[in-house]
């Protein structure tokens, strides 16, 4: 029996997808499959076919639909991989990030100690591959083993009043870089719209409606996965922000980003909520301050500062007070502060988000350890 | 020649490198020198004779040694010579400090993992004084009653200034070392003299341990015996390694690293007077606590046996009722518990890129604060 389905879109052919797919094939897991999304018009296909050490029934093609269908963006990719899936649980991860097959170790541990589990999610690591570093990148893993059982309260109001929030949301819940029941997908598609994934970000569509309807949430704090980052799309003109009432340009950066995701599924299904607005104004701080040069700060500092205004006042934006820190002559810390592990990106110099996850792995507890653990 | 060509790249003027070779052939490292290395920075002292006794090298390292600080480390090790940078900022946080202990990394090479390896990272970096009653405390009377006395001062993965060397010459018959067991003896001296220890927590140096080396012996009784046995022979005409006065052999199969701390330490107390008040309740306390690292029954049956044959013969039975190990478990895991634990990071070394110690010390500074935050004493950092 398959339990987990690891779905990867794959949108633009991507040269260190071979090499990925084969560090997850390294696992000696035969519960595991990893579905792949050729939305290229065929290149991953030639891709499977062309490159040693993937000829593995693990690993399956989603393949191009006659006529070489082009989707818009991920959540329309994920929509016509998840039929495909044959797992217990689905999880999602994009062409540049990496999931570890043995989330399914953290599976069966997590179920034999709450049956009724539906969403798991694990902590958070993201990985900028060299030529898109801006200076030294800094990454900051968790260090934690511990295995919890959040409630589903507590994970509204991460995701809804942005409780805890750095730059986005601290809600890990969903089939993005999570792990959720297929049970949970299908009741999702039938409370919803019809389809898994609904708007453009999938990843926070997904939270919003896993942390609304699953019935019990496991969280690791050892990360399984890697997001890794993308170069910039090329620019577009974004018009402006699709509310009035919610002045924001997703161009901003996550924090905006993630609002108007949250924006999109709060206002077509009804929901109102208020007593968000200050941690999301605090999110739009950090946001800012996570800027590489002064240059950036100043352009996001000023974007954020004219949609605050416009969207609550003078009153809202003397909260806004976000500072360049990110000086030359300021260190940047490395070690470990309040249970997280931070260190330069240029560790092991490693290209990708599967080399990354390597060594990390090497780093935290061991995945198959944490049964024994919790024994 | 990997460690030297790895210090060679370091920058700084203010240190010196000094090669002592024992071997029996002097001429690879003397070609090294010649033709490679090419750097001022760098001294040989080539081998004599005949090879010495690891105390004679070490003595005539340091005779030849001119630095206002020195340090040493082993030919498989690693060590940052911007430890130099370190020193200066004791010397005026901590007037008259004369010797500095760092949490060293640690690092098995590629031929040394017979079994899984992990490598660790200290990873806090605060600096403070070390109260020496303390230390002697734990040190004397191994008053922490664990597999190893937590102290880590001396010449070895550590700098002591070149005056206090001196006064150990003076104090203990004009000799720097005497005991085969020099990295230990010198930690007793140098606690025993020195006037204000200041210990870093962050790393400054890396403990490798390759296939060849007397510290691959903690991955194997086997390698632990045979390389005791040389270790030995190569000592003659030193102090014997077997004490009347502490009748643990070291030549037991059941041998530990904590018996041959622990006979050291007896025999440097012994010779030079130091009270010892405690140390047999406690190093009785460390002996069960080093049977509790075996790993199979025969190996903990060994461990047993030696110490307590050793406890029956010492001062007549008088502590070995206190010798009461725990029957054997056998560990959930062996060397692969990898994650951050009291404050260092254990990694798997399977899993990761770097061959040499000295690489392995680069991979592990970008999870540790940089040499200039610590030696600038840098509290903001950017986030």
């Amino acid at each position: 029996m398959t339990l987990l389905s690891i779905c990867i879109p794959v949108m633009a052919p991507d040269p260190d997808l071979a090499a990925s797919l084969r560090q997850m094939l390294a696992r000696e897991r035969g519960d595991v499959e990893i579905l792949v999304g050729d939305f290229t018009g065929g290149a991953v296909a030639e891709l499977l076919q062309s490159e040693p050490g993937l000829g593995d029934t693990r690993l399956r093609l989603v393949p191009p639909a006659d006529g070489h269908e082009a989707l818009p963006d991920l959540a329309a990719c994920a929509n016509r991989m998840i039929p495909e899936a044959r797992g217990a649980w689905v999880c999602l991860i994009e062409a540049h990030d990496y999931a570890d097959p043995e989330i399914c170790a953290v599976i069966e541990a997590a179920t034999k100690r709450v049956p009724d589990a539906d969403a798991l999610s694990w902590g958070r690591a993201r990985h900028v591959p060299p030529a898109l570093r801006q200076g030294r990148d800094i990454a900051i893993i968790p260090t934690g083993s511990r295995l919890l059982a959040p409630e589903q309260a507590d994970a509204m109001r991460s995701q809804f009043y942005w409780e805890g929030a750095s730059d986005r949301p601290d809600c890990p819940f969903g089939a993005w870089h999570g792990a959720v029941r297929r049970d949970l997908l299908e009741r999702t598609r039938a409370a919803f719209s019809d389809v898994w994934f609904e708007q453009a970000a999938a990843d926070i569509d997904s939270a919003c409606k896993t942390v609304t309807l699953a019935r019990r949430l496991v969280f690791w704090e050892r990360p399984l996965s890697v997001q890794g980052a993308a170069p910039a799309p090329a620019a577009t003109t974004e018009s402006g922000s699709p509310f009035a009432d919610f002045p924001f340009k997703a161009s901003a950066g996550p924090a905006a980003a993630a609002a108007l995701a949250i924006e999109a599924f709060k206002r077509r299904y009804g929901i109102e909520l208020s007593g968000w607005e200050d941690n999301f104004i605090q999110a739009c701080v950090k946001d800012c301050e996570t800027a590489a040069t002064g240059e950036q700060f100043h352009a996001k500092k000023t974007a954020y500062a004219d949609s605050i205004l416009a969207w609550r006042g003078k009153r809202a934006l003397a909260s806004f007070r976000p500072e360049f820190r990110r000086k030359p002559k300021i260190p940047r810390f490395q070690g470990v502060r309040d249970g997280r592990l931070h260190f330069d990106m240029a560790m092991d110099h490693t290209r990708t988000a599967a080399e990354f996850y390597r060594l990390i792995d090497a780093m935290l507890f061991p995945v198959d350890l944490l049964d024994d653990k919790l024994a | 020649m990997e460690t030297l060509t790895a210090l060679a790249e370091a920058d700084g003027a203010d240190f010196e490198v000094l090669v002592g070779d024992n071997s029996d052939d002097p001429a690879p490292l003397a070609e090294f020198f010649r033709t490679i290395l090419k750097d001022s920075r760098f001294r040989l002292i080539p081998p004599g004779p005949a090879v010495l006794p690891m105390v004679g090298n070490w003595e005539r390292l340091i005779e030849q040694a001119a630095g206002r600080w020195i340090s040493v480390i082993g030919d498989d090790d690693h060590i940052d010579p911007r430890v130099t940078g370190l020193i200066r900022r004791c010397e005026v946080l901590y007037r008259d400090v004369d010797a500095i202990s760092w949490d060293p990394m640690s690092f098995h090479w590629p031929d040394n993992r017979p079994v899984p390896t992990l490598a660790s990272i200290p990873m806090t970096s605060a600096i403070a004084l070390r109260p020496k009653a303390d230390l002697a405390d734990r040190l004397f009377r191994w008053s922490e009653g664990r597999r190893r006395p937590s102290v880590g001062v001396g010449l070895y993965h550590g700098a002591v200034r070149a005056s206090l060397m001196q006064r150990i010459r003076q104090t203990y018959g004009g000799r720097f070392f005497e005991h085969p067991v020099v990295d230990w003896e010198n930690t007793c001296k140098v606690v025993a003299e020195a006037g204000k220890i200041v210990h870093c927590e962050r790393p400054f140096s890396v403990l490798g341990a390759c296939a060849a080396s007397n510290s691959a012996a903690t991955l194997s009784t086997e390698t632990m015996k045979t390389r005791l046995d040389i270790f030995e022979r190569e000592s003659a005409g030193c102090i014997s390694l077997d004490q009347p006065s502490f009748p643990f052999s070291l030549f037991d199969p059941g041998v530990s690293l904590c018996l041959c701390i622990a006979t050291t330490i007896a025999w440097f107390c012994q010779a030079h007077g130091v009270d010892q008040t405690g140390f047999g309740v406690n190093f009785a306390r460390a002996a069960i606590d080093e049977c509790r690292y075996c790993v199979t029954p025969e190996e903990y049956a060994a461990r047993v046996g030696c110490f307590a044959r050793g406890f029956a013969a010492w001062e007549d039975g008088r502590w070995a009722g206190h010798f009461r190990p725990e029957p054997f478990k056998p560990p959930k895991t062996v060397n692969r518990l990898s994650g951050l634990s009291h404050d260092t990071l254990y990694i798997r070394e399977s899993g990761i890129g770097p061959a040499t110690p000295a690489a392995f010390y680069r991979f592990g500074e970008n999870a540790i604060l940089p040499v200039e935050a610590v030696v600038t004493g840098a509290k903001v950092f950017a986030p």
